[in-house]
């Protein structure tokens, strides 16, 4: 058959508009999108976005009108100028005062941190930072790009996103799709450079379609590993992963499981925590321990009351962190260098092994409550803005709510035992929650009606930072399994996460709102499972045959008996109504955002293809040939004549006449070109003579086509 | 064709470059979205390579120009047919030169261009084969291609206008024998064509009658035999001779005959392109002598030279001429 072309409209219009120039312009943007995401994050959890965006638009805005007025070298120049005036401004936000030159070298250390894998959001002024960050790429890439310098403003962009991606704060799904916008960008570039248009350039889209949707499949194994966690070889993730071993950043899990090899003995007068870090910056789904948050000196004693308690830590396993009651105020016997960070975290230089102990000895706190109540809220600057910061992103609901809950409170340690209290009996424990969308504390109050430590921990930390008092999230061991009078043994599942508020004249006190004897009891369950699979690191000699059940304390272990009377401005059942069911109903299962974009490529890469292949067209044509014309007797001869030529073999030149063309063929093609003839140029044909030629038609169709008929015959009469 | 043809770009290289050193320093770090570069960045290499690689050969199409004498220049459009980014590099022939060739030609996924040549030495003058690099749609990377289609142009001997002494004799003799070669007007037929209606005296009949010139067909008789020869290395100039000859005659209003080694030409005025055609496409060789017999001029190429003779004798066509010209290559 010939091809005759059938020119679709609705494509000539969409040609128009959708010209390689802007397909490669959203390509190189969707590269500095993946940028400004992060940039964006990082303003959101320290602050107002609102900077962010000014500065975007104000940037973008600049290079645009600037793409018309000077020249590369010129934009460059200006680029160049414009990013070093950003970096003062930052250098002047930082503790240190205006000396540039005493800033210089730790800010190129800072740079190759940040290379080194240092998430920006552990940057002291982050959101500062961010907004100095912004604007030089932003500028030099519109200029660029609108320019129609694709590969130049291609490099710019995919430069600041390799930035972004060595410092590990782009997620894989993101980096993978700002690849494939620069590729899209450059060959799009190379589409507009040469003036063609969309139509002919068949070729880039299907590539691009391809690579896309590529991409896209070979990412959803790594994506599907990224949400249930980074643990190793898959599967549930551990608590002690999730807390004790998460180094500057703890992200939050869904179901969780506790693992229960013993990790070391513990030597005390009394128990306490094992307090391992603790993290200043809630991200709304994490927490991240800033720079800023280390500084200061770690082994200061605490002020106010104290008593002292030494420990000494022997490890039955390999271990990577280093457990102190809070406050450690000396460190000694350590086979490995420590350092003492200044919220009190010991970190050393490389693990410990098996058999190996330390010394400490820590100043615990003894205020009593009456104390803590009179201490005043008059916060020394950096602890108070430090610790009171919640992201923008925060529901203004988990205030209202706190507001509520504490009305009667009218100091800050009341507050924190209402919310302590409250949660301990509002909420159940459970490892298999769900993980919720969106803000964890938020979700935690409103959504959820069980969860574990870290959960219950973030929720009441984002709770008092909401009435500005400084609070921080504390991860570490609970005191474990008592086997003597002095002496502890502890395990993986003693993973534990908790709260410190910070009180003036007496330091950070502890809290806990996770209920102790929930957790003990699931911990014990672990751990007896563990002993029937047989299961070696699960005990030590002097654990066999005993309850790790700890004697873990109800309450505060530092604050007193006997304070626990404390009203709650709302009682039990009225919290009750509102809190939504979220984690044992059935839920309807909603595809992730990286299956809907999976399905868009695939289907977008099918699409394309069957358009390349002239699929789509061939079906229009086949549909057509089937479909007689059913118009007056003229019009519907033409027709039929006009399909004939489809079907005949031989492309009929255009200064053939019907006569000629069809001298040699069927006889039923031949009246069809005669009636042709008489209907064009001649006097008309009559319904006799077009129901002749519609028999004709369809019996030349039956033929020559397989599946004749698409449906029933319609127009002609037999 | 196969995969050992494909060569990465520059670009390709680059693309390959991030990707390693996303792997590398994915084995210090432990961020997983350098996977992720590396990974896609890979892909593209692949995609990039399968498509140059499925992709079939171009297809390239050339307007054949029109016959033309040296010195004259032509326009070929090409038109090529490819389904990924092609830049084609035309070859041509010797005997013509290009002389003007467009500024781009990335010709992007096919598409057509034009490119003016010089017509420079007699005879049938190849365009192409052209040299094709396809490029993937990604710009990762390239494969050389060439494509067989060539076209030709047929490139006239130069005529160089001469001094007719010699042949004046002739001429008379064929001016004096009386018959004009008067052209009659006549009324149009069915089988005239349209080029031959006279508009003017067409203006003055009514509207449906049409006039048309009818030229006076030549006999034999009043056309000038022209013999031609040549030796292998003088056939240009052998051909340049006659067709100069010709040209003289014709513009006197007298037809020629020309017997060249492989065929006999008749040629008259205004209807010269056979005659053009066969002294563009001949060779070099004798006529036999039966044919030569009655010849009023002959032609004789060799060593270079062309030689006239008529009844007076030999002359060097070179001493006919009286202007120089087109180009020789």
């Amino acid at each position: 058959m010939n091809t005759e072309r059938v020119v679709d409209p609705a494509l000539a219009a969409v040609d128009r508009v959708v010209t390689p120039r802007w397909i490669a312009i959203t390509g190189i943007a969707g590269v500095l999108w993946a940028y400004l995401s992060v940039l964006h994050r990082a303003v959101v959890i320290l602050g107002d976005p609102t900077a962010l965006y000014a500065v975007v638009a104000v940037a973008a805005v600049a290079g645009a009108l600037l793409s018309r007025l000077v020249t590369t070298r010129t934009a460059i120049q200006i680029g160049a100028v414009g990013t070093a005036l950003c970096l003062l401004v930052y250098l002047r936000t930082l503790p240190g005062g205006a000396s540039f030159l005493a800033l210089v070298w730790p800010m190129l250390g800072d740079v190759l941190s940040l290379l080194g894998g240092l998430s920006v959001l552990r940057i002291v002024n982050a959101d500062v930072w961010a907004l100095t960050a912004a604007p030089g790429p932003v500028f030099l890439t519109t200029y660029l790009a609108l320019r129609g310098r694709y590969a130049g403003a291609t490099a710019v962009a995919g430069a600041a996103l390799g930035f972004v991606v060595l410092t590990g704060d782009l997620t894989p799904t993101a980096t993978a799709a700002g690849v494939v916008g620069a590729l899209a960008g450059v060959a799009f570039g190379d589409c507009d450079r040469r003036g063609e248009r969309l139509r002919e350039a068949d070729g880039t889209v299907v590539a691009i379609a391809a690579l896309l949707a590529a991409a896209l499949v070979a990412g959803a194994a790594p994506v599907a590993a990224d949400s249930v966690g980074a643990a190793p070889g898959g599967g549930t993730p551990t608590m002690e992963a999730d807390l004790v071993y998460a180094g500057d950043t703890v992200s939050i899990s869904g179901p969780i499981q506790l693992s229960p090899e013993v990790r070391y003995r513990v030597q005390a007068d009394e128990e306490a925590y094992w307090r391992v870090a603790s993290y200043d910056r809630y991200t709304g789904d994490g927490w991240v321990r800033s720079q800023g948050g280390s500084a200061g000196d770690g082994l200061a004693s605490p002020p106010g009351d104290s008593r002292t308690l030494e420990q000494e830590y022997t490890a039955e396993a390999d271990i990577a962190t280093l457990p102190a009651a809070w406050r450690a105020t000396d460190v000694s016997g350590v086979p490995v260098p420590v350092q003492v960070a200044g919220n009190g975290d010991l970190e050393p230089a490389s693990p410990l092994a098996e058999g190996e102990s330390y010394d400490v000895t820590s100043e615990v706190p003894t205020a009593s409550p009456g104390q803590l109540r009179s201490a005043g809220t008059e916060y020394p600057d950096g602890i108070e803005e430090r610790y009171t910061q919640l992201p923008a992103s925060t529901p203004d609901r988990v205030g209202e709510r706190t507001e509520r809950l504490t009305a009667n409170a009218d100091n800050p340690y009341d507050t924190a035992r209402v919310i302590e209290e409250w949660m301990k009996e509002e909420y159940r424990y459970s490892l298999q929650v769900e993980r919720p969308e969106g803000d964890i504390a938020d979700a935690f109050l409103f959504e959820m009606d069980a969860g574990y430590c870290t959960y219950y921990a973030t929720t009441m930390v984002a709770m008092l930072r909401t009435q500005g008092i400084p609070a921080r999230f504390v991860t570490g061991y609970s005191p474990g399994q008592q086997v003597d009078d002095d002496e502890w043994v502890v395990r993986g599942s003693n993973a534990h996460a908790w709260v410190e508020v910070y009180f003036p004249g007496h330091g950070w006190i502890e809290f806990d709102p996770t209920p102790a004897a929930d957790r003990s009891s699931t911990e014990q369950e672990q751990i007896d499972e563990a002993r029937l699979e047989g299961s070696e690191a699960v005990d030590i000699d002097v654990t066999e045959n005993q309850s790790a059940a700890a004697i873990g304390p109800e309450e505060d272990p530092l604050v007193g008996a006997g304070e626990t009377e404390l009203q709650e401005s709302e009682g039990t059942g009225a919290t009750n109504g509102e809190s939504v069911d979220g984690s044992d109903g059935i839920s309807v299962p909603v595809p992730s955002r990286e299956q809907v974009g999976i399905a868009v490529g695939v289907t977008l890469f099918a699409l394309v293809g069957a358009r390349r292949l002239g699929v789509d067209r061939r079906l229009r044509r086949q549909v057509w040939l089937r479909r007689l014309p059913d118009d007056d007797p003229d019009r519907t001869v033409i027709g039929l004549y006009r399909r004939l030529l489809v079907l005949e073999d031989r492309p009929k030149r255009p200064s053939e006449t019907p006569r000629a063309y069809l001298a040699d063929a069927d006889e039923r093609a031949k009246r069809i070109g005669s009636l042709y003839e008489r209907a064009k140029y001649g006097n008309g044909v009559d319904v006799e003579e077009v129901s002749s030629a519609t028999a004709a038609y369809e019996s030349l169709l039956e033929e020559r086509v397989r599946v004749p008929r698409l449906w029933n015959r319609r127009g002609g009469s037999r | 064709m196969g995969w050992s043809e494909l060569r990465p770009t520059r670009r390709g290289i680059v693309v390959v470059a991030i990707a390693a050193v996303a792997i590398l320093l994915a084995f210090g770090s432990g961020v997983r979205s350098l996977h992720a570069v590396s990974v896609t960045a890979l892909l593209g290499m692949v995609v990039g390579a399968g498509q140059l690689r499925l992709a079939g050969r171009p297809t390239i199409e050339r307007d054949e120009p029109e016959a033309g004498f040296p010195g004259e220049r032509r326009t070929v459009t090409v038109t090529v047919d490819s389904k990924v980014p092609v830049t084609v590099d035309e070859r041509v022939g010797r005997g013509v030169a290009v002389v003007e060739w467009p500024d781009e030609t990335p010709l992007g996924h096919g598409g057509t261009f034009s490119y003016t040549i010089e017509l420079q030495r007699r005879g049938r003058r190849n365009l192409g084969p052209a040299s094709c690099e396809q490029s993937d749609s990604l710009g990762l990377f390239v494969r050389r291609v060439r494509p067989d289609e060539t076209a030709t142009v047929l490139v006239y001997p130069t005529i160089h206008p001469i001094d007719g002494r010699t042949v004046t004799g002739v001429v008379e003799r064929r001016l004096g024998s009386g018959r004009g070669s008067f052209d009659r007007l006549r009324e149009y037929t069915g089988s005239d064509t349209m080029r031959d209606i006279h508009w003017r005296a067409s203006a003055k009949r009514p509207p449906d009658e049409f006039v048309v010139t009818e030229h006076r067909r030549h006999v034999d008789d009043d056309r000038v035999r022209i013999v031609a020869e040549a030796d292998d290395d003088s056939v240009d100039e052998m051909a340049s001779a006659v067709a100069s000859l010709a040209q003289y005659l014709e513009e006197s209003g007298i037809g020629v005959v020309v017997d060249l080694p492989k065929e006999s030409i008749r040629s008259d005025p205004g209807r010269r392109e056979r005659l053009l055609r066969a002294l563009a496409l001949t060779d070099g060789g004798s006529v036999d002598t039966d044919h030569g017999r009655g010849a009023e001029i002959t032609v004789r190429g060799e060593a270079g030279r062309a030689t006239i003779t008529v009844a007076d004798g030999d002359v060097d066509f070179e001493t006919l001429v009286t202007e120089r010209r087109g180009v020789v290559a």
